[in-house]
């Protein structure tokens, strides 16, 4: 620390500091980055790569033949479980961070696609639903608040889903919103 | 909150600061607010173990393959189909200021799973972490503990036996050093 409001008797040297516990129900600011994720604590973004499961239910090569990641049945394969069913369309997932909640969500892209969105845990084979149905899923471009927030454990994640249904139809990205329990 | 000597204001600290203990409430240093585990989605299983497959990358959409300790990346070569091993790896850097001391991946009874460790910038492994093949929903402590450096990763490596073997997750134990 350099500055001389850092060594004035309200800023001690950082040794002064050691050992210090700190606790609060505010959110750590440092330099603009905040807890939460990756620095963000208003949302979780989401990127194109992150749909990296394609939920074809079924492929004709089995894995020996093309080399593919997901949901599907063909031969010598490993089923992932998903809060919607059947999905269509790209899966990505988000872990939700301890202490924070997932109230909201929206995902970006042509018109005329769609979403769906679901809980999931890194322990078992549970999966529910949040909103967004086959084969009614959630308009693009459109926020869909949550009934029931969903809480970061640490086991917890969010399954979401683009479904489109033309070759035209693109996925720009997305947002996971989240607040501080 | 009331000034002390740690603040000038109610809010607002100022330089370089060192804890040695701990943040409170939930969210932790760590991972995401996670200072046990590193939690991981079924999702982040997306490096195959097929090394070879029966069309060129200009034929078919593929995504990339790895060697045995999943230490590397590279697109799937034309072949004898089957080339590799039926397995889906995911990697992992480990904090700085943690190390990472072992691992579980969750699925149904009939799978397994292998730790390995590597860095950023070579494809040379560190001692193998869990070399011995492991039922999923078992934990293992890895044979050496992984330190944070900024490079450093785990690789969690999954075999599935079948194609209904299923995938929940995993997890991988993290300390703060």
């Amino acid at each position: 620390m350099s500055s001389k409001k850092a060594r004035s008797a309200y800023n001690p040297s950082k040794t002064d500091l050691d050992h210090l516990n700190v606790s609060g129900s505010g959110v750590i600011t440092i330099n603009g980055w905040e807890t939460g994720y990756l620095g963000n604590a208003e949302y979780i973004p989401i990127l194109p790569s992150d749909l990296i499961i394609n939920t074809a239910d079924s492929a004709s090569g089995g894995q020996t033949l093309i080399t593919e990641i997901g949901h599907y049945s063909g031969s010598n394969v490993a089923v992932k479980q998903f809060g919607f069913f059947p999905a269509t369309g790209y899966v990505g997932q988000k872990i939700i961070p301890r202490g924070f909640r997932v109230t909201a969500a929206v995902m970006s892209g042509t018109a005329g696609s769609g979403w769906r969105i679901a809980t999931g845990s890194i322990n078992n084979n549970t999966a529910g639903l949040i909103a967004g149905t086959v084969p009614s899923p959630l308009a693009i471009n459109t926020t869909h608040v949550f009934s029931t927030p969903i809480e970061g454990d640490g086991l917890t994640y969010i399954s979401f889903n683009f479904d489109p249904t033309l070759g035209t139809h693109l996925f720009f990205g997305g947002q996971l919103f989240m607040e501080k329990i | 909150m009331p000034k002390t000597k740690f603040h000038s204001n109610t809010s607002d600290l100022y330089g370089d600061v060192t804890i040695t203990g701990s943040l409170g409430g939930a969210w932790q240093p760590g991972y995401l607010g996670n200072n046990e585990f590193i939690a991981i989605s079924p999702q982040e299983f997306n490096l195959s173990g097929l090394t070879k497959t029966s069309l060129r990358q200009s034929r078919t959409v593929e995504l990339g393959a790895t060697h045995a300790r999943g230490n590397l990346l590279t697109r799937p070569a034309v072949g004898v189909p089957g080339g590799g091993e039926n397995a889906l790896c995911v990697i992992k850097i480990i904090p700085k200021g943690f190390k990472a001391t072992g691992a579980t991946v969750f699925g149904d009874a009939t799978s397994t799973w292998t730790a390995y460790q590597s860095t950023l910038s070579t494809d040379t492994t560190g001692s193998d972490l869990v070399p011995v093949a492991t039922d999923v929903q078992d934990s293992a402590t890895f044979d050496v503990e992984v330190i944070g450096n900024g490079q450093r990763y785990v690789i969690l490596k999954w075999l599935p036996f079948d194609n209904g073997d299923q995938l929940y997750g995993a997890r991988i134990d993290i300390t703060a050093i």
